[in-house]
């Protein structure tokens, strides 16, 4: 394993090297044209947009060319480290806010702070605030995703129910459907990560006025001495989420993974879903003609609030020599206009002022977005090495129903610090 | 005085391809090991350019860690269970395979196919069988202890990474246990035959000698393999549920990857090579004692 590992590393490290000394060549000898040419990585699989875009800002300056590294998010993962590591900064980098090793590179100043341009202001301030690692902004985004429940249009209607406003409408629907023989709920408990993502939606939609889990969790990590312990909000959470897994989910959910719980939402085996504004190209890729609607968690008194973050995002890194090209690029994809392009395709709302979501799927959900009811997947701002443990903790919770357990780990890996 | 002359003669143009090997071996193999373990006396978390020393306090929290007893616990019971399993169902085919029977390179290669998909496409296949298959089989027959798929119990996903591991493994000692077999000379099985052994007494005393090296040589491979398994685990379980299926090699995985803890997976890399060293010693030491040295 580790030889493989180490291996496969050095191989890595030496094609690196190779294709950073024959870039640096080119470099020399565009410099005496004035051409500069710019690399985008891009780790997404939709790469036809970001090159429609790419080609329109080509045209707008000539004089700078846009070359496109596109890789597969998984290999892309492992492409990326390699090149931190080895100090092969790309001009251009398409990475996520939220992830622990970006967030770790802005840190260490490895990516351009644009706080400082005026141009900027074009992003909706609750997600700016949400890409600023300490205070600083050092990404464009995207588009965002949300927390929500997934929902069958069609057995909604054959059973005559309404979208949920609230919890006790909710369990009733789901009720409903169950007298009927309907799978009220799919769940994906053999995806870990599910599990506890399907309880950080969870806390989300718990919160109200009162409290909200980011200001708490984060909170905690930052030394507020709250704890879980005293916190009915975290229990609640945790006793909801497994009431619904238990006994509203289909037969034998430990054994269903993220992508057969896309299947079978799609072939129409459940009635709703618990899951993110990302499942929507998943479920339809399954079934293309599924009539399918999204919907806030709601709480006892209907929706406060509902769990959104930042899907892609483009930053610039530093130690390129080309870092104001680069970030000419990010102003071209901040515009409106430009972000227009990408949301079209995408589909998902977008964070930047004045685009227009053309999406029936997530209507009941874009008006949450606008009224800024959207928290922060607040696990992403506690410290770094937690997320398989806080994944192998809330799948051993959907499993065996043990919340003193799962509440005491949730606690003690809110609290750990990085070392 | 003469015959040395040649032997030497003939060392020296095997030294071409030897260098060669070497050198390739040091390069992948031998530097990333040291690397290896330079990083795990930092606190390197793998993308960073600057990283401090720090010692052994890596190791310290190797053994601190509360979950590391659950993963070599695993760990060893998927090795103790799948060699013991595939070594013994081995010989026996490796003997029924160099039968004179009809079609038997037909079944030779049925018997090897698993060992040539890769192990990623080999969870993924067993991912539908585990999860759709047999509990689809399970609930159309009415068969209740298939309706609930094994992968969603801790033993029964235990036992999942198991058969994998088994079904899969199972080919290449059989075919290098054939190749054993064949050396065995006709005339002493004969001459066993004639002073009246049994078929297992011939066995005992005529073809096991002839098969111990290779023996070795497959109980080596099987339980490094075995004490390294990751593929299966990523593709089939992710370690789960809860942490029961977590081997040495996917929680180092983890730590490289996932959770930035580079230089702890390091550390974590380096027990595990000492365990895996110190096994290979014994085995080759207790098994390999009592065999046929074969050319």
């Amino acid at each position: 394993m580790r030889k493989r590992w180490l291996a496969i590393g050095l191989t890595a490290v030496m094609m690196t090297g190779m294709v950073g000394a024959s870039a640096q060549a080119a470099e020399k000898s565009t410099d005496t044209d004035e051409q500069v040419t710019l690399e985008l990585f891009w780790q997404k699989s939709n790469t036809n947009v970001i090159q429609e875009i790419i080609d329109k800002f080509e045209a707008e300056n000539p004089n700078i060319k846009i070359e496109l590294t596109a890789t597969s998010s998984d290999t892309g993962k492992q492409i990326f480290q390699t090149r931190m590591a080895t100090n092969e900064p790309m001009d251009l980098v398409q990475h996520w806010p939220s992830q622990a090793e970006f967030r770790a590179m802005c840190k260490e100043g490895r990516m351009v702070d644009l706080s400082g341009y005026d141009w900027t202001d074009n992003i909706i301030d609750t997600y700016y605030d949400m890409s600023c690692v300490d205070d600083k902004l050092y990404s464009v985004p995207l588009s965002i995703n949300a927390g929500v429940v997934a929902y069958n249009k069609d057995i909604f209607e054959e059973n005559n129910l309404e979208v949920p406003s609230t919890w006790d409408e909710l369990i009733k629907a789901a009720d409903t459907l169950k007298a009927a023989d309907v799978t009220p709920f799919i769940f994906s408990n053999g995806d870990k990560e599910n599990c506890s993502q399907k309880f950080h939606i969870m806390t989300a939609a718990v919160a109200d006025d009162k409290w909200n889990p980011y200001d708490f969790y984060v909170g905690m990590y930052e030394g507020s001495g709250a704890k879980f312990a005293d916190n009915d909000y975290s229990k609640k959470a945790a006793e909801r989420l497994y009431l619904l897994s238990d006994e509203y989910a289909q037969n034998d959910p430990m054994s269903t993974n993220y992508d057969l719980s896309m299947q079978m939402f799609a072939n129409g085996e459940g009635a709703m879903m618990i899951t993110g504004t990302w499942a929507q190209s998943d479920i339809e890729k399954n079934n293309p003609e599924i009539n399918m609607g999204m919907f806030a968690l709601p709480t006892d008194d209907g929706v406060n609030m509902m769990i959104s973050g930042i899907d892609p995002c483009i930053a610039a890194m530093t130690g390129t020599g080309k870092e104001e090209y680069a970030a000419k690029f990010l102003e071209f994809v901040s515009r409106t206009e430009n972000a227009q392009i990408y949301t079209d395709y995408d589909k998902s709302p977008s964070p930047i002022k004045g685009v227009k979501t053309e999406n029936p799927t997530i209507d009941l959900v874009l008006g949450y977005i606008e009224e800024g009811k959207a928290i922060p997947w607040w696990r992403d701002y506690i410290s770094t090495g937690v997320v398989s443990d806080e994944a192998d903790l809330a799948q051993a919770f959907l499993m065996d129903g043990d919340m003193d357990a799962f509440l005491e780990g949730e606690e003690e890996i809110v609290l750990r610090q990085e070392d | 005085m003469r015959k040395n002359s040649i032997s030497h003669k003939r060392n020296v143009s095997y030294m071409p391809v030897i260098v060669t090997a070497l050198v390739l071996y040091t390069v992948f193999f031998i530097v990333p090991a040291l690397y290896s373990f330079y990083f795990s006396l930092t606190d390197w978390n793998g993308y960073s350019l600057e990283y401090h020393f720090v010692g052994f306090k890596n190791f310290v929290k190797v053994f601190r860690d509360k979950d590391l007893f659950n993963s070599i616990k695993f760990t060893l019971i998927y090795t103790v269970v799948v060699n013991a399993t595939t070594i013994p169902c081995s010989v026996f085919l490796g003997i029924l395979l160099t039968k004179k029977l009809r079609g038997v390179n037909f079944f030779r290669s049925i018997f090897f196919y698993p060992a040539i998909i890769s192990m990623l496409s080999l969870g993924l296949i067993f991912n539908e069988i585990f999860r759709r298959m047999l509990p689809m089989i399970g609930q159309t027959l009415g068969v209740g202890a298939l309706e609930t798929s094994l992968l969603s119990t801790k033993a029964g996903a235990v036992a999942a990474v198991i058969i994998l591991g088994f079904w899969q493994n199972l080919s290449i000692p059989t075919v290098l246990l054939i190749a054993a077999l064949q050396s065995v000379p006709g005339e002493l099985t004969e001459a066993a035959k004639i002073d009246g052994a049994g078929p297992l007494a011939r066995f005992r005393v005529v073809t096991f000698p002839y098969l111990a090296s290779t023996l070795v040589i497959c109980l080596v491979k099987g339980i490094r393999d075995a004490l390294v398994v990751f593929d299966y685990i990523i593709s089939l379980t992710q370690g789960g549920p809860a942490k029961a299926t977590t081997s040495m090699g996917y929680k180092i995985y983890l730590m490289g990857s996932t959770d930035m803890k580079f230089s702890q997976g390091c550390a974590t890399a380096i027990v595990l090579f000492l365990f895996i060293a110190l096994a290979s010693f014994f085995i080759m030491k207790v098994v390999g004692r009592g065999g046929i040295e074969q050319q």
